[in-house]
């Protein structure tokens, strides 16, 4: 790193820091108190690191989805929307397996329904892409539009279990294991296997666009989309293929809200980690530990602002992630790819 | 008094030099038209004089005052006008607003109101006066080709240019609009001003210009008046002396070789054809022509990105017309584009990822992308064909223009095993490269491979093929065996002289 690199870093850092103290004070509190609570609340405390965690999990997912289509030079805005894809369709296919089903058939069908709903959502704005030539920008924006509405009206109406304002839960076997269940620490927290599975993705996805030819392909047809169709890639199906799995991604976030935290699926669940994936992806600069150590970040960040809602409100810290992202976009340019 | 004067302007990009020592006066009321083959260093002139770019020596004056070098905004404000091949126009704005943009006239308080009547009079003026005929209220983006040209030139003339530089206007006309055009330039220097005209096409040069330079590998080859010259005359000063044929000459296609690779029927699309031709086992069909007169679209039928519209593609006795690019590389179709960095080479990849990307067998195994395959695959091109850095993992963007070349060959070298559709192969490579890769091709050929090979350097032609010919407004107009191609006959099908 050059020397004027490093002041830009520690520069950026420190306005940071300023932009959170300036908006703690402007909000009343003393900022040295605001931070210690927010420590405490969060990298403190066994309970609040493990809910930091669990605020990052759907965040690896989401980000991962829009560093997969990044590679390909597309902009999916739509992981909100495939998000709420995969929460439904992995709530409805969870409850409608037959009560006792084994984790061993449950789990992985309750995933796979999860990735299809998004990769159905993915994809159809990939196709649209490829097929019409459509921005994948605005089908995506679209689509999470259409998607909050329907799972609105189904969770409101068709699906609605009795009195209870959202879906039948899933089956037993289908929950996976939370981390309060293991670790004493941990109890309370939303903390669950979809954090790991989400690291797992991560690595995969990793090795995917670096070790396959399909990965190859993305990435080739993000460099230079003339070249590939010269040698032979086909670029609409290409772009099918990198949109249908940035959905499935996204669609895998569900797994963390009804096979977690829920079992079940309701208005609002998954709302906001699409957007927030955006950041994610973008402050993670396109490589997998980046975008771990990103949603770490956020997650961090999204629970402190609980933790300190007593002093200040939580918004303080929306403050701070906006001055976050624009810092990195300054220093980092706002690269997308790694070089 | 000239308008423009330009001393000793010399360029050089790396230790090549793509202007030398070049010294142009324009005069006004004057036509010059600047010629020379694709790469003599037109452009880079063009750039020079209007401050697009500096230049490492030399100096610029217009109308006695000298221009700091580099500097486009002084250029503007001194008199100079540019029109450029790609145009630069608000396509959602009007004419009007486009030509006076920058200029407008206002009115009200504080000039805060746009005159839009005082625009659409002062733009209709200006149009007819001028002979340069478009309406002012049309939006641009409903204009063709023609039109938008004219609002260029209007934009420059509004300024009140007094020294207009055109850089190759004609190249995208229609044959009704380059008359037209002509006239319109007639009609600009008899009111004053100094007008420089790049063309490739000598019926221009000679129906427009009062004196002609000619740039020959960035110096000036010949500077005479229109009237004391021939056509035959600037045709040689444009090719050059006949250099002698190279050393290596090709040998007559084996004879077990000889079948049909080939062969096209009728063929045409993308505004080119149609073609009727074959192409046999171990030959090398050059194809010569001024840049843009169907050589991409021909290519692009062959590669298979673009649609073939008429006609038939056989290749080794099957139709694959209708066939995708990846099947016809699957079939042993190998393809090195001209637009190197478009449609050739991926520059955010490594070299051996971009060496894979032909889909070389060993590197892509079922759905693996094999990693260490790959560098193998890549350090044995970059031994051959000496490509630096030598390292299989270097961003391809981290090369020089003339190592990326060596890629692009390397890799669809590989892959041609039945065909080779080659455009520019040595662009911008060095001499030592160059001659690999012509080896390379040489090799390829007597491996019995057909080649149609696209290039604007005629000695290249003449040492790499079998057959010559030529293309004109996207048909062959003429074809010669490579021994009979004198630059006399391959310039005057490709001027149409």
């Amino acid at each position: 790193m050059s020397r004027l690199r490093a002041l830009e870093v520690v520069a950026a850092a420190a306005a940071v820091l300023t932009a959170m103290n300036l908006s703690v004070w402007l909000a009343g509190a003393s900022p040295r108190r605001v931070l210690a609570l927010m420590l405490a609340g969060t990298v403190g405390s066994s309970y609040g690191f493990a809910q930091a965690l669990a605020k990052a999990t759907p965040l690896l997912w989401t980000g991962a989805a829009v560093a997969l289509a990044l590679r390909a030079k597309l902009f999916n805005v739509g992981a909100e929307g495939q998000c709420l894809a995969g929460v439904l369709a992995c709530a409805v296919v969870g409850a409608a397996l037959p009560a006792g089903a084994p984790w061993v058939l449950a789990v992985p069908c309750c995933l796979a329904s999860a990735a299809a709903g998004g990769a159905a959502l993915g994809g159809l704005a990939g196709w649209l892409r490829g097929r019409f030539g459509t921005n994948e920008v605005l089908s995506t924006l679209m689509l999470n539009g259409l998607m909050a509405v329907v799972v609105t009206w189904l969770y409101g109406g068709p699906l609605r279990d009795g009195a209870q304002v959202h879906t039948r839960d899933v089956v037993a076997g289908a929950r996976i294991p939370m981390a309060g269940a293991a670790l004493r620490a941990f109890r309370g927290s939303g903390l669950n296997a979809s954090f790991a599975l989400g690291l797992v993705a991560l690595a995969v996805l990793g090795w995917y666009l670096a070790r396959t030819r399909g990965g190859l392909h993305i990435r080739a047809l993000g460099s230079s989309p003339g070249t590939a169709a010269a040698v032979g890639i086909d670029p609409a199906r290409t772009t099918v293929r990198a949109m249908a799995l940035s959905g499935a991604l996204a669609g895998l976030a569900g797994s963390h809200f009804v096979l977690g935290v829920k079992g079940y699926a309701e208005h609002g669940l998954g709302s906001g980690v699409g957007f927030t994936g955006i950041a994610v992806a973008l402050l993670g600069g396109g490589r997998p530990w980046g975008i771990a150590l990103a949603a770490l970040l956020f997650g961090v960040l999204a629970q402190g602002a609980l933790a300190v809602n007593a002093v200040v409100p939580s918004d303080a810290l929306v403050v701070v992630q906006a001055a976050t992202l624009i810092a990195v976009a300054v220093v980092g340019a706002g690269r997308a790819v790694p070089r | 008094m000239p308008s423009l004067r330009a001393l000793g302007l010399r360029k050089t990009y790396g230790d090549r030099a793509v202007l030398d020592d070049v010294s142009i006066t324009l005069t006004p009321g004057r036509v010059h038209a600047l010629v020379g083959e694709n790469g003599a260093g037109k452009s880079t002139l063009i750039r020079c004089l209007c401050g697009l770019v500096a230049a490492d020596t030399g100096s610029v004056t217009v109308a006695d005052v000298e221009l700091p070098p580099g500097d486009l905004r002084a250029a503007l404000t001194a008199g100079l006008g540019v029109v450029h091949q790609h145009f630069m126009l608000a396509e959602a704005l009007t004419v009007a607003e486009n030509v006076v943009l920058g200029a407008e006239p206002r009115r009200g308080p504080w000039g805060c109101l746009l005159d839009r009547a005082a625009m659409h009079a002062r733009v209709r003026s200006l149009a007819e006066a001028r002979g340069l005929p478009v309406d002012p209220e049309a939006i641009v983006a409903t204009l063709g080709v023609g039109e938008r040209q004219r609002v260029e030139i209007l934009k420059v003339l509004h300024r009140g240019a007094t020294v207009v530089l055109l850089d190759e206007p004609t190249a995208v006309l229609s044959p009704r609009e380059v008359s037209g055009l002509l006239s319109s330039i007639r009609a600009m220097a008899a009111q004053g001003a100094a007008v420089l005209l790049v063309t490739h096409k000598l019926d221009e040069v000679f129906a427009v210009a009062d004196e002609i330079t000619v740039l020959r590998h960035g110096r000036v080859a010949l500077m005479v008046e229109t009237a004391a010259t021939s056509r035959a005359a600037v045709a040689a000063a444009v090719v050059g002396d006949a250099e002698p044929p190279a050393a290596v000459r090709n040998e007559a296609p084996a004879e077990a070789s000889a079948g049909e690779v080939l062969a096209l029927r009728g063929v045409s699309g993308g505004g080119a054809g149609p073609f009727t031709l074959t192409v046999r086992a171990g030959e090398v069909l050059g194809v010569a022509g001024v840049e843009g007169n169907g050589q991409r679209a021909m290519l692009d039928l062959l590669a298979g990105l673009c649609p073939c519209e008429a006609g038939s593609i056989a290749l080794g006795g099957v139709d694959i017309t209708r066939e995708s690019v990846a099947a016809r590389r699957a079939r042993g179709v190998g393809f090195v584009p001209e637009d190197r960095e478009g449609r050739g080479l991926f520059a955010s990849l490594t070299v051996a990822e971009n060496l894979a990307l032909g889909e070389v067998a060993v590197a892509t195994r079922g759905g693996r992308f094999d990693g260490a395959a790959a560098r193998a695959v890549a350090r044995a091109a970059i031994a051959r064909f000496d490509v630096r850095p030598a390292d299989p993992d270097a961003m391809l963007s981290s090369l020089s223009g003339g190592n990326q070349q060596k890629v692009l060959v390397a890799r669809e070298l590989a892959f041609a095993t039945r065909l080779l559709l080659v455009a520019q192969p040595t662009r911008g490579v060095d001499l030592r490269a160059m001659e690999v890769i012509r080896e390379a091709l040489r090799g390829l050929r007597s491996a019995g491979v057909a080649v149609v090979l696209v290039s604007s350097e005629l000695d290249e032609l003449r040492a790499l093929s079998d057959r010559v010919m030529v293309l004109r407004r996207g048909v062959v107009v003429g074809e010669v065996p490579a021994s009979d191609a004198t630059d006399a006959t391959l310039g005057g099908w490709m001027v149409g002289g």
